[in-house]
């Protein structure tokens, strides 16, 4: 009877070790592995780029954030500024998180003397705090990092969502590059009717009213950092599509944005609201991202003037 | 507390185990006393405000069986068992129907009644059975005189004290009152720790991922989503799957855990979806709540005894008390009537001459195609019905049927592709996931058949040497990726009954 339990301990404990193992190896969330080129599912954005720039962060001094909509800016668009831009975006990021980051940059003495930080008043959602994807740092949370690795690397959900990636043909593929911006490889159908039909929201909830008004603070500490260390923050309002621009027509949604160009310590940037490219959806990889040449015409001209100032 | 938290597995259940056989090597009432108290802070981790609610009415129900016992089929007996089941009955009532009950005068009488929202006490239907059954079979002269502390082990013991396998007495005192749970034994810990490891498996490993599309298209019905066919059947086959794998999981875990502790708990599952008619279904669900219903409702109703049209009248009364049972719900009432009716036409099918008579006369009609014919048709038969246990209203039951039936599309809408879009995830890695379950439950042998097996095989080690290697080897597998995937904290179905 004692090897039947010797037996079902040793086998259980040689799973763990197995699978944890061939997690580790695949990682596809890139948790031990440097983020860069083709990946196949959504990889952990923010704590890739996180232990990225915890190695070295010397060779820049400028950075990106901002959520997945920021994610597509490359530093070389704004090369002109004379900034060498790190973009630390991540998928659902908000200005909290991005403080948070901003802080961490502090802490391991990393050059800041500018900040993109692109602002989307029609994102409200808050991630579930342990989805693999999403996860935060313990480098910024505070969180223990065994408890942190073992959520990827414990056990076989690494390597099981790694085959179920390759196998499930998915269409959401994107290239990584070592500066953290990254291309999305989908683009969004050709029919305007189409896009129009499946892009549409509604005008903001009131509690959606509240969270986004809660931003306010946040971007306050932001202002005030930025007068504190000399930064140059530049707060950008992401560009929405033709289909999705009642949530600017809201009056409320006008004060948030009149209230954000108050703070001081930040310049707030928005884009041409009757520019063709918002309309055009050869422009967009789907209803909620746009090519990197809309950041292009709307943005970067004004945003380079206002960092080379 | 859920048996698949880590606090469960690495905590509680070590600790308990370990201080039971310590106390139960000096003093079995100790060990006994022990297993009591822990099954009471189990409870008591849910809410310790319905701790002093389970304790009275285990108190009241031990007194009453001890007045019942010394009155057994007495005149003087019944009215006291009548009063001890009523207040048992008005007791559950109250946690789990006034509500229901205030909404439903409010909805036949345009009343404006306040509902008391009241919250139900876990278990409360599970304990509240067991002990009626505790009264019914004293006032018969069944149930012996226990000590006290050993009915409170009884009724409180917390593998079965959420939710089942619902216990009778008789299975259980006995063995409290044995010496050999009391000591150690390995072959029981390997039978329980293999138990438990296919009932965790069960619940972590397959019922929790088949209850993600289940959830998103019972979600999407009650939202009034119009539900494209396939997209609904998928939905209801996997709530199907989800509910077997959750519940009998959920079993098995208690089995196993119980057996760690050298007590044979009943089996509440035996291959439920490989029966061959909905008579045969009901021998194989849910067994200890069938055979309650059967001992405790249908026979005192009266049973097969006063003719075919009472014998339908009574069976269809157990089921429709069955369906509220477990749920203050329409639902709940229409599930248990579906299933009324499916075994009227199963027995009024039996009964049929002229059917009976082509059984006779043609056996190779039951070989293997018709046999498979009938499972499919049990099954599916089954499945239409969960459709009413798993809606929360009728609204999403009749939405969710329409799409069943293909009243709101036939095809998948390919432009949007509403049913992956639905689903979330592609048709292929759906049939991929069915064919599992399929497999594990239609071509695999069941726990209890496994159970067997091993228990065979641990009598003769010698000559089952590759047996004894092989099960344990599998059961430690599975049993460190359940227990790996168990960071994802999930309850189980049937603890909101």
């Amino acid at each position: 009877m004692r090897s039947y339990l010797t037996i079902l301990a040793a086998t259980a404990m040689l799973t763990v070790v197995v699978t944890s193992f061939a997690s580790w190896i695949l990682d596809p969330y890139y948790i031990a592995h440097p983020l860069a080129g083709k990946v196949f599912m959504q990889p952990d954005d923010r704590a890739a780029k996180t232990a990225f720039l915890a190695k070295d962060c010397r060779q820049f001094d400028s950075y990106i954030m901002g959520n997945s909509r920021t994610e597509i800016l490359k530093g070389s668009q704004l090369a002109d500024t004379g900034a060498r831009f790190y973009n630390l975006g991540a998928p659902l990021e908000n200005i909290g998180q991005s403080l948070a980051k901003l802080e961490f940059l502090f802490r391991i003495d990393c050059p800041v003397s500018a900040l993109l930080v692109g602002e989307s008043v029609d994102v409200l959602a808050h991630p579930p705090p342990d989805r693999l994807t999403q996860m935060e740092h313990p480098l910024i949370t505070g969180d223990n990092p065994l408890l942190f690795y073992g959520k990827y690397f414990l056990g076989p959900q690494g390597a099981i969502a790694h085959f179920r990636s390759k196998f499930s043909g998915s269409p959401r593929l994107k290239f990584y590059y070592p500066d953290g911006h990254l291309d999305y490889l989908w683009e969004m159908q050709s029919d305007a009717d189409y896009a129009n039909s499946i892009c549409k929201i509604s005008r903001l909830s009131a509690q959606q009213k509240i969270d986004l008004f809660g931003r306010l603070p946040q971007y306050r500490k932001l202002g005030s950092l930025a007068v504190q260390h000399h930064i140059k923050v530049v707060v950008w309002l992401t560009p929405l599509s033709k289909a999705r621009s009642i949530v600017l027509d809201d009056p409320d949604v006008s004060r948030y944005i009149s209230e954000l160009h108050q703070i001081a310590g930040l310049s707030v940037l928005e884009s041409d609201p009757d520019s063709p490219l918002l309309s055009d959806f050869h422009q967009w990889h789907d209803c909620e991202h746009f090519h990197r040449a809309v950041f292009d015409q709307l943005i970067a001209p004004g945003a380079a003037k206002l960092l080379r100032e | 507390m859920l048996f698949n938290s880590y606090q469960f597995v690495f905590v509680f259940l070590p600790v308990t185990l370990i201080v039971f056989f310590l106390l139960g090597r000096a003093n079995r009432v100790w060990a006994a006393g022990w297993l009591a108290l822990a099954s009471i802070v189990f409870y008591g981790y849910w809410s310790v405000k319905y701790i002093p609610l389970l304790l009275g009415s285990v108190i009241f129900n031990y007194l009453c069986g001890r007045a019942l016992s010394r009155r057994a089929r007495t005149p003087r007996g019944r009215p006291l068992l009548v009063a001890a089941i009523t207040a048992d009955l008005i007791l559950l009532g109250f946690y789990k129907y006034a509500d229901f009950f205030v909404t439903s005068v409010n909805d036949i009488a345009g009343a404006q009644l306040p509902t008391l929202t009241i919250v139900l006490p876990i278990g409360i239907s599970f304990f509240t059975f067991t002990q009626i059954a505790f009264l019914v079979d004293a006032y018969r002269g069944i149930a012996r005189e226990y000590s006290f502390a050993h009915y409170l082990l009884f009724a409180t013991y917390f593998p079965h004290l959420i939710a089942g396998p619902i216990l009778h007495h008789a299975e259980i005192m006995p063995q409290f009152e044995s010496p050999a749970p009391y000591r150690f034994s390995s072959r029981s810990f390997a039978m329980g720790v293999t138990i438990f490891t296919i009932g965790l498996a069960k619940k972590v490993l397959v019922a929790d991922h088949f209850g993600f599309a289940a959830s998103r298209v019972f979600d999407a019905a009650q939202a009034g989503v119009s539900i494209p066919l396939t997209a609904a059947w998928v939905g209801v086959f996997s709530y199907s799957f989800q509910l077997y794998f959750d519940f009998s999981g959920y079993t098995d875990m208690a089995i196993g855990i119980s057996r760690l502790f050298g007590v044979d708990l009943p089996i509440n599952f035996y291959s439920p979806y490989k029966s061959a008619s909905i008579i045969e279904f009901w021998q194989r669900w849910h067994m200890t709540l069938s055979r309650f219903l059967r001992d405790y409702l249908y026979i005192p109703l009266g049973g097969n005894r006063n003719g075919k049209f009472r014998r339908y009248l009574n069976l269809m009364l157990t089921m429709l008390l069955g369906g509220l049972w477990h749920g203050a719900n329409y639902t709940f009432v229409l599930w248990g009537g579906l299933h009324g009716m499916y075994l009227l036409v199963n027995h009024a099918w039996r009964s049929f001459p002229i059917r009976a008579r082509n059984v006779d006369a043609a056996p190779a009609i039951r070989g293997a195609s018709a046999m498979i014919a009938s499972r499919v048709a049990t099954f599916l038969c089954v499945s239409v019905a969960w459709v009413f246990f798993r809606a929360n209203d009728l609204g999403t039951a009749h939405n969710l049927l329409r799409g069943m039936f293909g009243m709101s599309g036939l095809t998948v809408h390919t432009r949007a592709g509403a049913t992956q879009q639905l689903l979330a995830r592609s048709l292929p890695e759906f049939a991929a996931v069915f064919l599992a379950g399929g497999v594990l439950v239609w071509a695999m042998p069941n726990t209890r058949q496994i159970a067997d097996r091993l228990e065979r095989a641990l009598d003769n080690p010698a000559a089952e040497r590759f047996y004894l290697r092989i099960v344990p080897a599998t059961a430690g597998v599975v049993l460190a990726l359940a227990v790996l995937e168990m960071r994802h904290i999930s309850s189980f179905l049937y603890f909101q009954f």
